[in-house]
Order: structure tokens, then C-alpha cells, then sequence
């Protein structure tokens, strides 16, 4: 048997790297190596382990979240990045509420807003019983949004049991199609204003639009919370989603001409 | 071809047409996600190095020497964007995604689907338990279909340096998967368990 060649030669070998007489070495020192073989052998093997792993691609949500994340930061550099602030309970003009989207009422109702309830029509804001009280504030800096900092949001704002109480939406109309809040009375649902429904509920349809698709057949809102940035004023959506028989949470925030969403953990 | 275009699409962003980083990120979304998912293991921090990848490039890129290669330079900032994720995780073998493996179809029952994409998780698994370097080599090289140049000008190494590392990884991920385990003693890593 031959001296073993530079094991860097099997893996170039492998790769059709190695041409002329160092290709014919090779050949012939592996007719009479076992040892030189197998290791032949496992290599091959190995790359074709590799290359059978699907090729992985970004889903529509993650595409769509890169291209969000890309105008925010074409808008607004990093380094002039201000903090997110979730509206206190005691600021007035932003209090925090909660929006319950239903399926039930196929029949036209009226909002306290006086609208007409239809698949165009809002949703109706209105508080569920149950859900933990707002703490003072909870900032989240842009610059370090984690999935552990959506859960926080996500652990504070929307209360499991509440969330248990709230029916699902349709996957015919979404969960841009609305209704009342099940389990609540007209007593307890504190309704936005028409100027906040304007304002934002055409963006969180069209985001509802193009995140909800077929497969989120048992998608629910969980919470709508009213927040702002800066003195600007944004929604934030807490969404449960069931694909492919897993549950997941995902939140989105959603501006006057903006929206995108922040998928984050949240084990159901 | 691609090389030219990239060239016009970089000095056309440059002069300040954002459509022109649109189409930057079109071409390069996927292969970015398809390094970040492999070096990473996990979909989130995937996402994130993405993200960071592609922030990066909007201020990159106004500067961007026509000298250079875009894709050598997205292949090395994904590779780096990964690795910075999975430190500031501190969590550097993390739960390995599930691998979506194939549909089962006329051509593949259920049965044969699942055992592939049990296969792709545990070779997951083990690319997660090479060394940053050598997965990075691995990921570029035997994943990505980058030859032993291009992969050196994207981690900034010598090419007879990604050779040696490319084989002594490709030996500890036959080790790992039981490739090296019937036909030769080696001192290296125990074979992943199912599970482990």
C-alpha cells in the first residue's frame, strides 16, 4: 500500500478538484486502502446529507416583515431611533383599549360609533373583561425589539383567561370582518373614537388582508392596543394564530402609513 | 452577467433610486435567509440576522467599491450577521428548526417524507455542533454551491485554508451523523442521538 495522500485530497476529490497525476495517485492508492475508502465512503455520504436539507426560503410574513424593517430604517436611521411608548392608562387621548373581533353577528349591527357592522365595516373596540390592567408604561426600544420583549408586552396586556373568552374570526372575511365583543355589554366596551377608527382601521384591514391568509383559519385577535410613538399615535395588535396544527402568537404594530408585524413566541 | 447587474444596480442606488435596492433585495433575499436559517438553526434568528444583513447594506452599499463582489459581500455579512445574533442569544446550539422536508406525493408516501425530514433535522443538529468556522465554511461551500475561491473571498481566509477546514469539518459531520462510525475509530464526537 502507498503512503496516504493529504487527507485534504479525499475531500478535493469529492469535490472533482483534483485533476492530472494527483487524481490518478489518488485513484490508485484507493484500490489497495480500505482505510483511504471508507473515509471515501463517509464523505459522500456526508455531502449528500447536506445537500438533500431543503433549501430554505423566507416565508411571505418574513419577506414582508424584511421589507417593513427596510422602510422604517430608510425613514428614520438607527441612530435618531426614539423609544416606543405605550400609552399610559392615565394619557386620555391614547388609553389603552382592546378590540374583540367576532364572528358571530352576520347580522348588520351598529357600533357606539354608529357604523354599520359589515365584512367592510371596523371592528368594534371594546374592552373584555378579565384582561389585567395597564401598567404605567412599557417602552420598547426599536433598536433592541426582541421576541422577549413582545412576550413582556404580550404577557402584560393580554391575560390568557381573557383571551380564552374571545371567539374566533372567520377565514371568509378574516379578522377584518367584525362584530361585537362576545361576553361584553354595551356597558363595559369602551369604544375608540371615529377619528381613530378612521385613522387606522383601513391599514390594520390591509394588514389583515395580506397576514391572514387561508391557512389561519383559527386566527384571533387577542388585543388591539392603542399606543403611540412619540406623539404619534399606532396601534398594536396581539394576533393567535393556528397554522398547520401549531398556535402561535404574532404582534404587529400598525401606523398611519405604515404597518408590519413582529412575529414573537408565545406558547398557547 | 449577474456581476453587471449587480454593479448597476449598486451605482443606481447610490445616485439615490431606492427601487433599485428593492430589486438588491429581491435578488439576494433568499440566499441571505438560506445562510442565516443554516448557520443559525432557528427561524427567529434567521429573521433577525436577515434583517440586520439588509439594514446594513441600505448604509453599505452608498459607499460600495466597484472593486468588490455583492454577493461576496452579502455572503460574508450573513455569515457575520448570524454569528452576532447567536452571541448576543449567548445561545450558540439552539433548538434546531423542524425540518419542512417534502410533501408526500405520488412519488413520495408519507412514511419516506417523514424519514427525510427526520434525516434534515439530525443534519441540522450536527451542523449546529461544528465550530462556527467550520459551519461557515460548510454552509457556503456545500451548501451555497460557492467554489473554494469564492468562499475564501467571503470569509476573508486563504483558499488552501477554506480546503483544510472544509475537510476537517466535512470529517466531523460524518463523525456526527455515523458516516465514520462502522469504518473507522476516531477520536472525535459521539454520533447524534435522536433527541440529543
Amino acid at each position: 500500500m502507498s503512503t496516504h495522500p493529504d487527507p485534504e485530497q479525499l475531500s478535493a476529490y469529492v469535490d472533482g478538484e483534483l485533476t492530472g497525476a494527483d487524481r490518478d495517485d489518488l485513484e490508485q492508492h484507493l484500490t489497495g486502502c480500505s482505510q483511504c475508502s471508507a473515509t471515501l465512503r463517509a464523505l459522500r455520504a456526508t455531502l449528500a446529507d447536506m445537500r438533500a436539507l431543503p433549501s430554505p426560503a423566507p416565508s411571505e410574513q418574513e419577506s414582508w416583515a424584511l421589507r417593513a424593517a427596510i422602510t422604517k430604517a430608510r425613514k428614520k436611521p438607527a441612530e435618531r431611533y426614539r423609544r416606543w411608548v405605550i400609552a399610559a392608562s392615565g394619557v386620555a387621548a391614547v388609553a389603552i383599549a382592546v378590540v374583540v373581533i367576532s364572528t358571530t353577528g352576520t347580522s348588520p349591527k351598529k357600533t357606539e360609533a354608529g357604523t354599520a357592522n359589515s365584512s367592510a365595516a371596523p371592528p368594534v373596540l371594546g374592552a373584555v373583561p378579565g384582561l389585567a390592567p395597564a401598567p404605567p408604561s412599557i417602552e420598547i426600544d426599536p433598536r433592541n425589539y426582541t421576541s422577549h420583549s413582545a412576550k413582556d408586552l404580550f404577557t402584560t396586556y393580554a391575560h390568557p383567561k381573557a383571551a380564552d373568552s374571545i371567539p374566533s374570526p372567520t377565514t371568509s372575511g378574516g379578522a377584518g370582518q367584525s362584530g361585537t365583543a362576545a361576553g361584553t355589554t354595551p356597558g363595559e366596551r369602551q369604544v375608540a373614537s371615529s377619528f381613530q377608527q378612521n385613522t387606522y382601521f383601513p391599514q390594520i384591514q390591509r394588514c389583515e388582508r395580506l397576514v391572514l391568509s387561508k391557512d389561519t383559519g383559527n386566527a384571533r385577535a387577542i388585543a388591539y392596543i392603542i399606543g403611540r410613538y412619540d406623539s404619534t399615535p399606532a396601534f398594536f395588535l396581539i394576533y393567535s394564530l393556528f397554522v398547520g396544527g401549531k398556535s402561535k402568537t404574532e404582534m404587529w404594530v400598525v401606523q398611519r402609513s405604515d404597518c408590519y408585524i413582529r412575529l414573537f413566541l408565545a406558547p398557547q | 452577467m449577474a456581476d453587471s447587474e449587480d454593479r448597476e444596480l449598486v451605482e443606481q442606488f447610490a445616485r439615490g433610486d431606492s427601487h433599485a435596492f428593492d430589486a438588491i433585495v429581491q435578488r439576494y433575499e433568499q440566499r441571505v435567509y438560506a445562510i442565516a436559517l443554516r448557520m443559525t438553526g432557528n427561524i427567529e434568528d434567521a429573521r433577525d440576522a436577515m434583517q440586520d444583513v439588509f439594514i446594513s447594506a441600505l448604509r453599505a452599499l452608498r459607499s460600495f467599491r466597484g472593486d468588490a463582489q455583492l454577493s461576496t459581500w452579502f455572503h460574508r455579512v450573513a455569515v457575520n450577521a448570524s454569528l452576532d445574533v447567536l452571541r448576543k442569544r449567548k445561545r450558540h446550539v439552539a433548538e434546531p428548526i423542524e425540518e419542512a422536508g417534502e410533501r408526500p406525493s405520488d412519488d413520495i408516501g408519507p412514511e419516506d417524507a417523514a424519514a427525510r425530514a427526520a434525516r434534515a433535522a439530525e443534519v441540522q443538529r450536527a451542523l449546529l455542533h461544528v465550530s462556527d468556522d467550520h459551519r461557515a465554511v460548510l454552509v457556503l461551500h456545500d451548501l451555497q454551491d460557492l467554489d473554494y475561491a469564492q468562499t475564501a473571498a467571503a470569509l476573508d481566509i486563504p483558499v488552501g485554508t477554506v480546503k483544510s477546514r472544509l475537510h476537517r469539518a466535512r470529517i466531523e459531520m460524518a463523525e456526527l451523523l455515523g458516516h465514520l462510525r462502522e469504518t473507522e475509530p476516531t477520536e472525535g464526537p459521539e454520533p447524534l442521538k435522536e433527541g440529543r
